[in-house]
């Protein structure tokens, strides 16, 4: 109870409680004082406080004395604090929110989620949520709920000026996804009306009831392409490059440019030739070089898509394989995308349905720049299907299919105790033309300091696509390296060859910093295999029945004969060519290709870091860069750490035909 | 008689039947909380906050131990 007391007289009794204590048990009494308000609360434990409050503005020249009284002779205080109430401001982003199983969490700091509510959704179904206004907006399984991060609380979701998107009880709908836009909520994948933009009043999210006469920021519904009638269902809704509305069709691309809370929105298809893989498959980002960019994944590959619109295919003639899938096999697919930007990673979970055949990629920033054709892909494997991804105080979680959240670490060595085996297969290395045999020589692996023990192995191959073909090629070299290893005497012939780093032991971590070796090429040797000497060729002679062709006739009237009456007289020759007067073509300053390439120092990248142009010489090859088992399992930690080389040499400097991309890699032409 | 402190665990014992204050001699945060452990509900004892020197005048906050 609070009282107020004057001259040790009561006044009155402004709020009183009861208790529930019983007589004689020790209790902790707590008094605050916020502004005019007096809270005092009284309890065995902070689950069983109770508190009743009182406010007044009368004695507040006496706010900062005091004390304890009593009247009871042999009465204990035995601790007493002074503490300060402080303001401690929460943004919706600093809590995550995620639904587990139909029950809703919550997390205030990191590695730290507790219950909200249980059987807030159904257990099994996906869920999406947008935040606005210091709530977080849910929808899904036919369900519309609204997280309040204040008071921690979750209710329905029922606007009270219309009705959501098939809206048939307070706290439904048959919208699928829901995203903030320009301070108002969209709402879209309704089944019955699969091309249709619903959103919300701006900045209130309770109105969604389009009115008659539209003024600014009036809810709004709109559709895609010029008649809402005619398009393709929208299967995925992000933010866009400079505030428009990116939506992803199953096979159209398209964007709400202007704002549709002043009317001058409209709707921008970009590309009809290509669609998002799913909800989560399309994300913003703000590239290496600072352009705002929305990549989105479909069963193409991995595209970004530019302040100019229009999609570039980034993994174009660099890697297929786990990438992209046939569109019958779109619908066992749930593909998210989630940035890592600590780590400089774009994580591209692919789940097939299964922990054991799923392969996920790693987009490693630094590396590929987001530039069409660019390396930079690392495929891993993860004990656990990927379900869902959410940027959490700038950690990506990764929610899992048997109800977990994940997080990657750099100390881990192992996934959720199963042993992470690392293994980097390097590019191919070779040299122009195909009929030749590169010579490797002294390769240099650059560990970094974190890393294990690595095996280095050199393989060759009679073609591109054998040397990374496991059951095809021949192991040519292998040797244990070692972080600030000097570098290796290993040397290796074969037309084509590459190099494989893996961990000596499964819970070890593959940290590459970098890789460069000395590379040479020699004439095509038979001797070693691995081409068959050319069986000689039959020597030419006439057959005996062949009737030799008339000679010139001289006046004949044969129309087959070369030396016929009317053959006309022969052009007259051409001209003799103009003397060059000054060296032109490729040759600058005097440096050849076969002469200057033996000897250099070449930097490697990891078996997708090569370009597109130099490998479309070997058909079907793209294709199998990282087939069967180049790339098994990466370790989350080490994997992906294959960090740009800073300040270290380019290869820009070298005087050959090479093209470089970036400041780590190698092309040879 | 009044509050005595006991300088090693720092408890407040009140001894006697009269209405005592024991103030705290540095002035309050603006916006405190003030936290007293008590070992028994039978002691009656509250927290006063806007207390006058003497603590007879002010706003009195703890339990009656009756009021269960």
């Amino acid at each position: 109870m609070i009282l107020e007391v004057a001259f040790g007289a009561l006044v009155t009794t402004h709020a009183a409680i009861p208790h529930g204590i019983s007589a004689g048990n020790p209790i902790r009494l707590r008094v605050r004082i916020n502004g005019d308000t007096i809270t005092a609360y009284v309890g065995q434990t902070d689950d069983d406080e109770v508190e009743c409050e009182h406010t007044s503005t009368s004695l507040r020249s006496y706010s900062g004395r005091a004390g304890v009284v009593s009247a009871v002779d042999g009465a204990v205080v035995s601790y007493w604090q002074v503490g300060t109430v402080e303001d401690r401001i929460l943004t919706l982003d600093e809590v995550g929110v995620t639904v587990i199983g139909g029950a809703l969490y919550r997390s205030l700091r990191e590695g730290q989620w507790e219950l909200v509510a249980e059987d807030v959704f159904p257990r099994v179904g996906s869920v999406s949520g947008a935040a606005l206004l210091g709530d977080m907006y849910l929808i899904g399984g036919g369900l519309a709920k609204v997280y309040d991060a204040i008071d921690n609380t979750v209710g329905n979701y029922t606007p009270t000026v219309g009705a959501l998107p098939g809206q048939t009880a307070p706290g439904t709908t048959t919208a699928t996804m829901v995203v903030e836009h320009l301070g108002g909520l969209v709402f879209a994948g309704m089944p019955e009306e699969s091309l249709t933009i619903y959103g919300t009043r701006l900045n209130d999210p309770m109105d969604i009831e389009v009115p008659a006469v539209q003024l600014a920021g009036s809810p709004y519904v709109t559709g895609v392409g010029n008649n809402v009638t005619v398009g393709d269902p929208i299967r995925c809704l992000a933010s866009g490059t400079n505030s428009s509305l990116f939506i992803g069709c199953t096979n159209s691309l398209n964007f709400m440019l202007g704002n549709p809370y002043l009317a001058t929105d409209s709707i921008e298809t970009i590309d009809r030739t290509v669609g998002p893989s799913g909800p989560d498959s399309a994300l913003r980002i703000t590239s290496p070089n600072g352009g705002q960019a929305v990549l989105m994944h479909s069963m193409h590959g991995l595209y970004y898509i530019g302040l100019a619109g229009s999609p570039v295919k980034l993994n174009e003639n660099v890697l297929d394989e786990y990438l992209t899938y046939p569109s019958d096999a779109q619908s066992g697919r749930d593909v998210v995308l989630i940035r890592d930007p600590a780590r400089q990673w774009l994580h591209v979970f692919i789940d097939d349905g299964s922990a054991d055949t799923s392969v996920h990629l790693i987009y490693h920033e630094a590396t590929g720049k987001y530039r069409r054709g660019a390396p930079g892909y690392y495929p891993i494997t993860l004990p656990f299907r990927v379900t869902a991804a959410g940027l959490v105080r700038g950690v990506p979680i990764i929610g899992t299919h048997d109800g977990r959240l994940v997080r990657f670490s750099e100390s881990a060595t192992g996934d959720l105790g199963e042993p992470v085996e690392s293994l980097i297969t390097m590019q191919l290395i070779d040299e122009p033309s195909m009929d030749n045999d590169v010579i490797v020589s002294r390769p240099h692996v650059q560990l970094g300091a974190n890393s294990s023990e690595a095996t280095m192995r050199l393989y060759g191959g009679a073609t591109a696509e054998d040397a990374f073909d496991p059951d095809v090629r021949r192991q040519l070299w292998q040797e244990t390296v070692s972080v600030r290893q000097f570098p290796s005497s290993a040397r290796a012939r074969a037309p084509f060859i590459t190099m494989a780093l893996e961990v000596a032991s499964a819970a070890g971590r593959l940290v590459l910093e970098r890789v460069e070796l000395t590379l040479g090429e020699a004439a095509r040797s038979i001797a070693s295999g691995w081409v068959s000497r050319p069986s000689p060729a039959s020597i030419c002679t006439p057959p005996a029945s062949t009737t030799p062709p008339d000679g010139p006739s001289g006046g004949g009237t044969g129309s087959g004969g070369p030396g016929g009456g009317s053959s006309p007289p022969p052009p007259p020759p051409p001209p003799p060519p103009t003397t060059p007067t000054a060296p032109s073509g490729i040759d600058d300053g005097g440096t050849t290709l076969g002469g200057s390439a033996y000897g250099q120092w070449h930097y490697l990248n990891a078996a997708s870091d090569f370009p597109g142009p130099f490998f479309t010489g070997y058909p079907g090859g793209s294709d199998t860069i990282l087939s069967g088992d180049a790339m098994r399992k990466s370790n989350p930690g080490g994997i992906g750490r294959n960090r740009d080389s800073g300040g270290g040499p380019d290869t820009n400097n070298n005087p050959v035909g090479v093209t470089s991309v970036g400041d780590a890699e190698i092309t040879v032409f | 008689m009044a509050w005595t402190r006991n300088s090693i665990t720092g408890a407040l014992t009140h001894s006697g039947t009269s209405t005592e204050f024991w103030e705290i001699t540095t002035d309050a945060p603006l916006r405190p909380e003030f936290i007293a452990g008590l070992t028994s509900t039978a002691g009656n004892v509250k927290v006063a906050v806007r207390a006058s020197a003497d603590g007879a005048t002010g706003f009195w906050c703890g339990i009656e131990a009756r009021t269960l």
